[in-house]
C-alpha cells in the first residue's frame, strides 16, 4: 500500500497558498452538541450523582429551602442565581429535584470555560455546560440558549455575568429573562448563600463550610410581557429572595437594609460586612 | 532532704490553679530534669545541691477576650477612645508583631486576630476606607501568605490580601521616609505609610519583658539605617539585661526614638500579655515540674522520645513545626503608649517573675527547638548561640544568674545545618566571617557593612523569604554580654568541628562537661538550671 | 634498560575501562603495562645524549591513559609501545656541546622540531613556543607528542632514556631532586598564569591536587596582588592550599557561595544544573580534569572573564550555555615555551622553584618495581592525603 510522499502524519496538512483562508473559531461558536446526545446524558448523569454531588455534599452540607416552590412545574425551565463561586453550579444542580436534573445544562462563560479544547469539552460533558459569551454582545448565545430550551433542556444561567469579587450581588444583565420570554417558559429564582467561603473567586482550593440555596416562586411570562418588563420582575424577585435569606442568618454586619447590593465603600468594608463563615470556632478559650 | 521532698509532695496534692515559681534545690531523691536539646530531649541529673528555676504556671486567662479588648479599645490609657479617633476620609495603618511572637506559634485565633478584628470592626462603623495593614517585620524575613493568614485570620486576610495587607519592605525606597535625628543624634526612618498616616494602631504581643512599649513602632518599622544605632555591640554590651529596660541601653535609645515619633505620629497602641501556657498535650510534660509528672507524663516522655529517635529528619521538623501553643490571653490594655506599658509590666511580671536568691558559678540552660528567628525553619549554629548566651543568659533582671567569670553549659546539637531560604547570610557568616574571628567588635567592623549593603541579599529580604543580610550580626552582638560575662561556654552534645567555629567547646556528657568547666569554676561549683521554656523572668538579688 | 612499558591492546583497554569504573584499585592489574628488560633505545642522530632518571612524576595525564579515559585524539601523535613518563629529573650519561656529563638536568619533554630534526622548523617553533609544533608525527623519530608518548626515545619510568639537546635543562644545586621533579608540572602551572590571569585581578583555582597547588604558588609567586580562592575537598589539600598562599579556601559545593559573597554579585538557581553567578571572578583555573569541576568554572566566572583549562581535560559533557551566554573566553594551557616576555617558562619555574619549598608536594617515592602499588596510590592522591607521587630510579 503505497502512501503519496510528503504525508504529514497526525498533522494538519499545510495550506497551500491560493487557498481561502478558514474563518475564525471564536470560543463563543465552540460545538458542544455532541454532550447533549443521550449516551453523553448518561456519562454525565452518572458522574454527577455518583463523584460530583455527593462530594459536594461532604465540602458544603448543603441546606435547600423552597422546594415546595416547585412542585407541579413542567420542565422546562429557566433557573437563574447569584453567582460567587464555582460551586454555584453545584449547588443549584442539587436544589433542582431529580426530574429536572437529569435534562439540564448550565451557560458557562465563553472566554473562560471554552479558550481550549480540553477544557471546553470536558465542561460540556461533566455539567452540561454550553458557551455564552459575555465579552462581546452575541445573539449567538441567546439563540443557542432559547433553541436548547425549546428543545426540552432546562438551563442554569446567571445574570450577573460573572463571579461577585465581594460576594455582593453586582448589576443582573437581562439575559436570562430573555430567554424565559423567547421561549414563553418560567424563570425560577435563586439566592445562595456561603459559597464565597469555600471556593472564592481566585482561590485554588476549596474549603469545607456551609452552603445555604434558597428556592423563589416561579415567574411566568404574561400574555404579552416582553424581555424588559420579565427583568425588571426578576430583579424584584431576586431582591426579596435575598432578604428573606439572610435575615434569619448568621451575618455579623449586614448591610444598611438589607440591600444584596453592599455598602457603598471600599473593598475591604464590603468583604468585612459579609461577616465571617458560619461555623467558624470563634473562641476557644477554657 | 526528706522535708523537702515531703514540701514537693504536698505541693502536688494541694494543686491550685497558677502556682508561682519555684526554686527547687536538687537533692539525691530528685529525679532528672528534663532539657530541651533541639528538636530533641535530655534527661540529666544534675549534682546534688543544684538549684533548678522553675516557671509560674500559667495564670488565669481572660474568660472573654473579645470583650476585654472591646472594652479597652473604649476605655484606653491616657487617650481618647478609638472609636473617636476614626472618621471617615482618614488614612489609618494598623501594623502588628510579626511571626517572631509568641514561641511556639500560637493556636487559632492568634491575639492580633482578635484585636484586629475589633479594630477594623470600629473602623467600619466609623466608614473609613483608607486603611492598610502592615506587618513590623523590620529586618526579619517575609511572612508567607499562610502565616499571614494564620496569624490574622481568615476575615481580615479576606479583605485586605494582597494589595492592602502586606509585609514591611524596609529596603523600598518608595515606602520609607526618614523622619529626623532624636536629641542623641539617632536616625529615625520609619514606614513612609505609617508616618503619613493620620493614625497608627500597633498590635503587640508581650511575650517578654523586652517587647512593646516605645520600641514597637521605630524598631518593627524601622530600617538598617535606624536599627543600627542601637543593634551594635556597644549598646549591647550596656544592655544589662534586655529583660530590664530600666537598665538595658538598647531600650533606652529605642524609647528615645519612639518618644520622637509620639510627637509627629499619632500612635494608639494596644499591648496584649499572654499567660505562659507553651505545649499543648500530648506535649504538656514539658512544663510540668518533673518531680510531679504523672505516669501519664511519663509515659508521654518516652513516648515522644522513642519516637523522635526513630523517625527520620523531614518527619521530626514536620512534627515540631506543628506544635502550637495553647497561649491565651492574660491581659489587654491600649491607648498612649508609656501609661499602657506599664501596666502591661505589670501584668507581665505578676506571670513571669521568680525571686531568685544570689548568682552561681554555673548556670546551665537546654535550647529548645524553636527561638524567636526560626519559626517553620532550621536552628542554624549562629542562632544557638543566639538563643542561648543571648536570650537565655540574658533573661534576668537585677544581675544575671551566674556570676562574672562564671560558666555558662548550653545543650544543643549545634548541627551544621542551615535553611538556605531563610538564612543565606547566615551560611556565609559562618563560613567566611567566623573563620576569620569570633570577636563581636572586630566583626563589626570588619564586615557588617560589607553583608548589610549586599546586594543579593537585599533582593533575597525584598523578594524571598530572607533574613536581611546584617541580621546574622545581630544574633551573634546579642551573645555579646554574655561573652564580656563568662568565664567560659561549653555545649553540651554538640558537632565539635561546629562549635570550634563558634569559637567554643562542647563536652558530651554533663559530667565531662562540669569537669571541663572546673577549670574555670573549681570542682565544686554553685549550679543553677533555667528551666525554659515556658519563658519567664528570674529576679536575682546577688 | 629495565623499564614499565604501555602497548597498545585492545582487549585490555577495554578492561581497564570497564574495571575503571566499578573497581579503581586493579587498573594497574589490568592495564597493558609490563615490566622488563628492553633493548636501550638508540640515538637517531647529531645532538642527542643518553639520560638516567633520579626521579620521574606519575601525572593525572599517564593515569587518564592508563584508566581507558584519555581522549583518542592523541592517538596519531602517540607511537606504542612506549615508556611512560615525562616529569622527570636525572643525570647525564654523555656530554652535550654546553653541559658535562654527570649534570643533573630536568627534561623539557616535547619532541618538537628541533629534536625531530625538521628543518626548516614550523611556524610555532620558530616563535619557540614548541608546545604548539605541527610536526610532532614527522622527522626522524617515530610519532610523539612528548618523551614518555614515544617509542624512540624511552621514557622516565625507566633506568635510561635519550633526549636531544634541545630538552635538557640544567638544575641548579640548591634544588633538590624533589623539587626539580616538580618543575615540569610547575611549567605547565606558570605557562597557564602567564597565559591567562592579569595583575590585580581575583583567580579561582578548583581542584587542589598536584595541577592545582601549582598554579597557587605560579600565581601567587608571578602575580602577588591576585585574590586566590582555592576549591580543595580534603583537608591536606586544604592545609598545602593555605601554605602555598591562597587567600581563601573552600570546599568544592561551597564555591559560588564564597565567590558570590568575593565578588557582590547575584545568583541564579535554574531547576536543573548548578546554580550560575551573575558576575564572578576574572579568570579560573580549571585544574581537576572532570566536567563537575568545569562546569562549577564556567558559572563562576564573570562575563567576558577567562577559564582556562590547565590539566587534560577527560571526554566529558558540559553545558556551553554559560561560556555563549556571558561571552566567556575558554582556553587551553598545554605545556611551554617562551613566554611573552622573552624567557622560556622552565627558567620561570625554576626560579618559583628555589624561593618556595615545593618538595614537600612529593609525597611519596617507590621503586619501579613496585609500579601497581605506585600507580594505585596516585590514583587515590587525594583521598590518601598525598599530593605526587614519584618513582625513584635508584640512580645517585
Amino acid at each position: 500500500m503505497k502512501v503519496a510522499k510528503g504525508w504529514r502524519w497526525f498533522r494538519p496538512s499545510a495550506l497551500p497558498k491560493n487557498a481561502p483562508i478558514p474563518p475564525l473559531r471564536t470560543e463563543g461558536s465552540f460545538e458542544t452538541d455532541w454532550a447533549r446526545r443521550p449516551w453523553a446524558n448518561t456519562v454525565r448523569d452518572v458522574f454527577q450523582e455518583l463523584a460530583l454531588l455527593p462530594a459536594f455534599r461532604y465540602m458544603a452540607s448543603p441546606t435547600v429551602r423552597g422546594q415546595e416552590r416547585l412542585r407541579g412545574l413542567e420542565q422546562p425551565i429557566v433557573v437563574a442565581s447569584n453567582h460567587v463561586s464555582h460551586l454555584d453550579t453545584a449547588i443549584l444542580l442539587e436544589a433542582l429535584p431529580l426530574r429536572f436534573r437529569h435534562r439540564v445544562l448550565v451557560g458557562a462563560a465563553a472566554d473562560y470555560f471554552f479558550t481550549g479544547k480540553v477544557r471546553g469539552n470536558i465542561a460540556a460533558l461533566a455539567i452540561g455546560a454550553f458557551p455564552v459569551e459575555r465579552k462581546r454582545a452575541s445573539a449567538s448565545s441567546a439563540r443557542l440558549a432559547v433553541r436548547l430550551v425549546q428543545e426540552g433542556w432546562n438551563l442554569i444561567l446567571f445574570p450577573e455575568g460573572g463571579r461577585s469579587d465581594d460576594a455582593w450581588l453586582q448589576e443582573l444583565k437581562p439575559g436570562a429573562a430573555f430567554v424565559a420570554a423567547r421561549a414563553k417558559r418560567p424563570l425560577v429564582p435563586m439566592w445562595i448563600t456561603g459559597t464565597e467561603h469555600l471556593l472564592p473567586r481566585g482561590a485554588k482550593r476549596p474549603r469545607r463550610g456551609r452552603v445555604d440555596v434558597l428556592i423563589g416562586d416561579p415567574l411566568y411570562p404574561r400574555e404579552g410581557e416582553d424581555a424588559r418588563e420579565l427583568h425588571a420582575r426578576f430583579e424584584e424577585a431576586i431582591k426579596r429572595l435575598a432578604a428573606e435569606a439572610t435575615t434569619d442568618w448568621w451575618q455579623a454586619l449586614r448591610a444598611p437594609d438589607g440591600d444584596p447590593y453592599g455598602p457603598d465603600a471600599a473593598r475591604w468594608r464590603r468583604v468585612w460586612a459579609r461577616g465571617d463563615a458560619p461555623g467558624r470556632q470563634r473562641s476557644r478559650w477554657k | 532532704m526528706p522535708a523537702n521532698s515531703a514540701r514537693q509532695r504536698w505541693c502536688s496534692i494541694l494543686v491550685t490553679s497558677s502556682r508561682p515559681g519555684l526554686v527547687l534545690e536538687v537533692d539525691r531523691r530528685t529525679p532528672p530534669v528534663l532539657f530541651h536539646y533541639g528538636e530533641g530531649f535530655r534527661l540529666e541529673r544534675l549534682p546534688t545541691g543544684s538549684r533548678i528555676v522553675y516557671p509560674p504556671e500559667p495564670v488565669e486567662p481572660i474568660e472573654q477576650p473579645e470583650a476585654a479588648i472591646a472594652k479597652a479599645l473604649d476605655e484606653p490609657h491616657n487617650a481618647d477612645p478609638l472609636r473617636a479617633k476614626l472618621r471617615p476620609g482618614m488614612q489609618l495603618t494598623i501594623a502588628f508583631d510579626d511571626i517572631s511572637l509568641p514561641l511556639p506559634p500560637m493556636r487559632a485565633p492568634d491575639a492580633r486576630q482578635l484585636v484586629l478584628e475589633r479594630v477594623l470592626t470600629l473602623a467600619a462603623e466609623a466608614g473609613v476606607d483608607d486603611v492598610e495593614i502592615v506587618a513590623a517585620n523590620s529586618l526579619h524575613r517575609r511572612m508567607t501568605e499562610t502565616e499571614i493568614r494564620h496569624m490574622v485570620g481568615e476575615r481580615v486576610f479576606r479583605a485586605f490580601w494582597p494589595d492592602r495587607l502586606r509585609n514591611f519592605d524596609a529596603e523600598d525606597p518608595d515606602d520609607v521616609v526618614f523622619v529626623g535625628n532624636t536629641d542623641h543624634g539617632e536616625e529615625v526612618e520609619l514606614c513612609k505609610r505609617a508616618m503619613e498616616s493620620d493614625l497608627l494602631v500597633y498590635s503587640n504581643i508581650n511575650l517578654v519583658a523586652m517587647d512593646g512599649g516605645h520600641k514597637s513602632v521605630p524598631v518593627g518599622l524601622g530600617t538598617y539605617r535606624s536599627l543600627r544605632h542601637h543593634h551594635n555591640v556597644g549598646t549591647l554590651l550596656e544592655s544589662k539585661s534586655y529583660m530590664h529596660p530600666e537598665k538595658s541601653a538598647l531600650h533606652q535609645s529605642a524609647n528615645r526614638m519612639g518618644k520622637f515619633l509620639a510627637d509627629k505620629l499619632d500612635i494608639f497602641t494596644v499591648e496584649t500579655t499572654l499567660n505562659n501556657d507553651a505545649f499543648p498535650s500530648p506535649y504538656d510534660f514539658l512544663q510540668k515540674r518533673e518531680f510531679e509528672w504523672s505516669f501519664r507524663d511519663q509515659a508521654s516522655y518516652l513516648a515522644v522520645t522513642e519516637g523522635l529517635k526513630r523517625m527520620p529528619e523531614g518527619l521530626r521538623q514536620r512534627l515540631f513545626r506543628s506544635i502550637e501553643a495553647p497561649h491565651a490571653i492574660a491581659s489587654v490594655q491600649a491607648g498612649e503608649t508609656e501609661a499602657v506599658h506599664a501596666s502591661t509590666l505589670d501584668h507581665l511580671h505578676k506571670q513571669q517573675v521568680v525571686p531568685v536568691e544570689g548568682q552561681a558559678d554555673v548556670l546551665t540552660v537546654g535550647v529548645p527547638f524553636v527561638g524567636p528567628y526560626n519559626v517553620n525553619s532550621i536552628m542554624n549554629p549562629i542562632l544557638v548561640v543566639c538563643m542561648g548566651l543571648g536570650y537565655f543568659f540574658n533573661l534576668y533582671r537585677n544581675a544575671p544568674l551566674v556570676r562574672k567569670g562564671g560558666v555558662m553549659i548550653v545543650a544543643h546539637p549545634t548541627r551544621r545545618e542551615f535553611h538556605p531560604v531563610h538564612h543565606p547570610s547566615y551560611i556565609d557568616f559562618f563560613d567566611v566571617v567566623l573563620a576569620d574571628s569570633t570577636e563581636p567588635k572586630i566583626i563589626e567592623e570588619k564586615f557588617e557593612k560589607q553583608f548589610a549593603e549586599d546586594e543579593w541579599y537585599r533582593h533575597l529580604y525584598r523578594t524571598s523569604y530572607a533574613y536581611h543580610g546584617v541580621h546574622p550580626f545581630y544574633m551573634w552582638y546579642w551573645a555579646a554580654h554574655a561573652m564580656d560575662h563568662l568565664g567560659d561556654v561549653i555545649f553540651l552534645g554538640a558537632d565539635p568541628e561546629v562549635v570550634a567555629r563558634l569559637g567554643f567547646r562542647t563536652a558530651t556528657t554533663m559530667r565531662d562537661a562540669l569537669e571541663m568547666a572546673s577549670e574555670t569554676v573549681g570542682r565544686r561549683p554553685s549550679i543553677t538550671h533555667l528551666h525554659c521554656p515556658p519563658l519567664f523572668l528570674p529576679e536575682v538579688a546577688p | 634498560m629495565i623499564a614499565l612499558r604501555f602497548s597498545r591492546s585492545v582487549p585490555r583497554y577495554a578492561a581497564s575501562r570497564v574495571v575503571g569504573r566499578f573497581l579503581p584499585g586493579a587498573i594497574p592489574e589490568v592495564a597493558p603495562l609490563r615490566l622488563a628488560h628492553y633493548d636501550d633505545p638508540a640515538p637517531p642522530g647529531e645532538g642527542w645524549v643518553r639520560v638516567a632518571p633520579r626521579l620521574s612524576g606519575i601525572c593525572g595525564s599517564d593515569l587518564a591513559m592508563l584508566a581507558g579515559d584519555a581522549s583518542f585524539y592523541f592517538s596519531p601523535i602517540v607511537s606504542t609501545p612506549f615508556v611512560p613518563g615525562h616529569e622527570i629529573v636525572g643525570t647525564l650519561l654523555d656530554a652535550t656541546s654546553s653541559l658535562p656529563e654527570g649534570t643533573r638536568v630536568v627534561i623539557e619533554p616535547v619532541l618538537a622540531c628541533a629534536a625531530r630534526g625538521i628543518d626548516p622548523m614550523c611556524e610555532a617553533c620558530a616563535r619557540g613556543e614548541v608546545g604548539l609544533c605541527e610536526r610532532t608525527a614527522h622527522g626522524h623519530l617515530e610519532p610523539g607528542l612528548q618523551t614518555g608518548f614515544c617509542s624512540d626515545t624511552g621514557g622516565g619510568w625507566g633506568t635510561m632514556l635519550i633526549a636531544h639537546d634541545s630538552q635538557l635543562h640544567a638544575v641548579p644545586d640548591d634544588l633538590s631532586d624533589e623539587a626539580a621533579v616538580l618543575i615540569e608540572p610547575l611549567a605547565c602551572a606558570v605557562h597557564a598564569v602567564l597565559r591567562a590571569a592579569d595583575p590585580g585581578s581575583t583567580a579561582l583555582v578548583a581542584g587542589a591536587g598536584t595541577m592545582g597547588l601549582l598554579t597557587v604558588a605560579a600565581l601567587r609567586s608571578l602575580l602577588p596582588d591576585v585574590r586566590i580562592v582555592a576549591a580543595a575537598k580534603h583537608d591536606r589539600q586544604r592545609m598545602a592550599a593555605e601554605r602555598l598562599g591562597a587567600d581563601q579556601i573552600v570546599r568544592p559545593d561551597a564555591v559560588q557561595r564564597t565567590v558570590r559573597l568575593l565578588t557582590g554579585s547575584h545568583m541564579n538557581e535554574p531547576e536543573q544544573g548548578a546554580a550560575w553567578l551573575t558576575g564572578g571572578v576574572d579568570t579560573s583555573f580549571e585544574c581537576a580534569g572532570n566536567a563537575g569541576s568545569l562546569d562549577t568554572c564556567l558559572r563562576s566566572t564573570r562575563p567576558r572573564g577567562r577559564v582556562v583549562l590547565v590539566g587534560l581535560p577527560t571526554p566529558s559533557r558540559i553545558d556551553l550555555a554559560p561560556v555563549w551566554h556571558r561571552e566567556l573566553e575558554l582556553l587551553g594551557a598545554y605545556t611551554y615555551g617562551r613566554e611573552a616576555d622573552g624567557r622560556h617558562t622552565f627558567d620561570h619555574a625554576i626560579d618559583i622553584a628555589r624561593k618556595i619549598d615545593l618538595s614537600s608536594l612529593v609525597s611519596a617515592t617507590y621503586p619501579l618495581t613496585r609500579y601497581e602499588e605506585a600507580i594505585d596510590h596516585a590514583m587515590d592522591a587525594g583521598k590518601l592525603g598525598s599530593t605526587k607521587v614519584v618513582f625513584d630510579l635508584g640512580h645517585k
